[in-house]
């Protein structure tokens, strides 16, 4: 009959000298089995580790995911929605949806170049109207160069001016006087969808103006 | 003994869970296009009212597991409409979800009075808005 083996109570290996051999293979074989197990512990726990590291990957590359899809979703939406329509008030209704709802801001205007050069004010949201046009030098400046304006915050003028173009032809000028309350500046993102509604708003409005002339030729 | 292969029956077959419904409060066109996007159609069902009025009808009749409302809309505004739907049984425990232009204290203190459950403001955050529907809809 073969002996019980207790690992707590197995002779250290210089202690054995009168151990048979009957005695010392059922405990090589332990010894090596849970050296086998030890090593599998040891791999399971780094495979373990290595798969929190890649979970953690994984989360974060889903949420940027998601972050990109949320702007993507912003991009079409305001494309989308300057161009639904060939009605000049809807293409300014629509502009100032996106400047709230998309950006965040809080008082702006929309300008447009006149034939004879001067500016106009197509729309005002918030702020003083009657001003718009008497402050507008920061404006008619980035109509006449052609360059988007994005202040540093606390500087005089718009905290933005983007102007709007037409075949490479300024048409008008967006300008942003100030932000919503928790908006705290302009996010890199700000700036694609600036950079869109500078091209997007200005043909949405330029096809509306040739519609509403058309109209007016029709009904004339 | 002989093992038999797997066959699912009728009653152990998973159906997909039924989608949550939202409902969407909100005068802007852009903010409603915007959000359907964000909160993917296949996986929630949503539902649209364009202002208060509208919004609180829509709710009695829908049912939904959720409400998106904006604050300031026309005919009733937003904290009006929820005042109204917690006097309701079947919206009273309703999270609603505030959204809002108007981050000061004294707004979201209205807020919370009226009985919304939660507010963002605009312009929303697209993780912020997925985070707070996930954990209002316990998924």
């Amino acid at each position: 009959m073969r002996r019980a083996v207790n690992l707590s109570r197995m002779p250290a290996d210089d202690d054995r000298d009168d151990e048979t051999a009957a005695d010392a293979a059922p405990r090589h074989r332990l010894r090596d089995r849970l050296d086998r197990c030890e090593g599998e512990l040891v791999r399971v726990r780094r495979g373990l580790d290595e798969s929190e590291i890649r979970a953690e990957q994984l989360e974060r590359d889903c949420a940027a995911a998601e972050a990109s899809r949320a702007e993507l979703a912003k991009l079409l939406v305001a494309t989308t929605a300057l161009h639904q329509t060939l009605h000049r008030d809807d293409v300014l209704d629509a502009l100032q949806e996106i400047l709230i709802n998309l950006i965040g801001t809080e008082d702006f205007a929309v300008f447009e170049v006149e034939p004879d050069g001067e500016l106009s004010l197509a729309a005002s949201f918030g702020g003083d109207r009657d001003a718009r046009l008497t402050d507008a030098q920061p404006v008619r400046d980035v109509v006449a160069s052609g360059e988007a304006r994005l202040a540093p915050a606390g500087a005089d003028g718009p905290a933005a001016c983007v102007p709007l173009a037409v075949d490479g032809r300024v048409t008008g000028a967006l300008a942003v006087y100030t932000l919503l309350p928790q908006k705290q500046g302009f996010e890199a993102f700000d700036h694609e969808l600036f950079g869109l509604l500078a091209t997007h708003a200005a043909t949405a409005l330029y096809a509306a103006r040739l519609h509403g002339a058309a109209r007016e030729g029709v009904f004339a | 003994m002989i093992a038999t292969a797997y066959a699912p029956t009728a009653a152990s077959r998973t159906e997909a869970p039924p989608r949550r419904k939202i409902l969407l409060i909100d005068d802007s066109a852009t903010t409603h296009m915007w959000i359907k996007m964000i909160l993917n159609k296949s996986a929630f069902e949503m539902v649209s009212a364009k202002d208060g009025v509208e919004g609180v009808e829509k709710a009695l009749a829908e049912n939904p597991d959720l409400i998106l409302m904006d604050v300031v809309m026309p005919r009733m505004d937003g904290f009006s409409a929820c005042r109204h739907l917690r006097t309701h049984d079947s919206t009273r425990g309703t999270p609603i979800i505030m959204v809002t232009t108007r981050a000061e204290a004294r707004n979201v203190e209205e807020g919370f009075q009226s009985g919304c459950s939660d507010y963002i403001t605009k312009p929303i955050d697209g993780l912020e808005l997925m985070s707070k529907v996930r954990n209002f809809l316990g998924e």
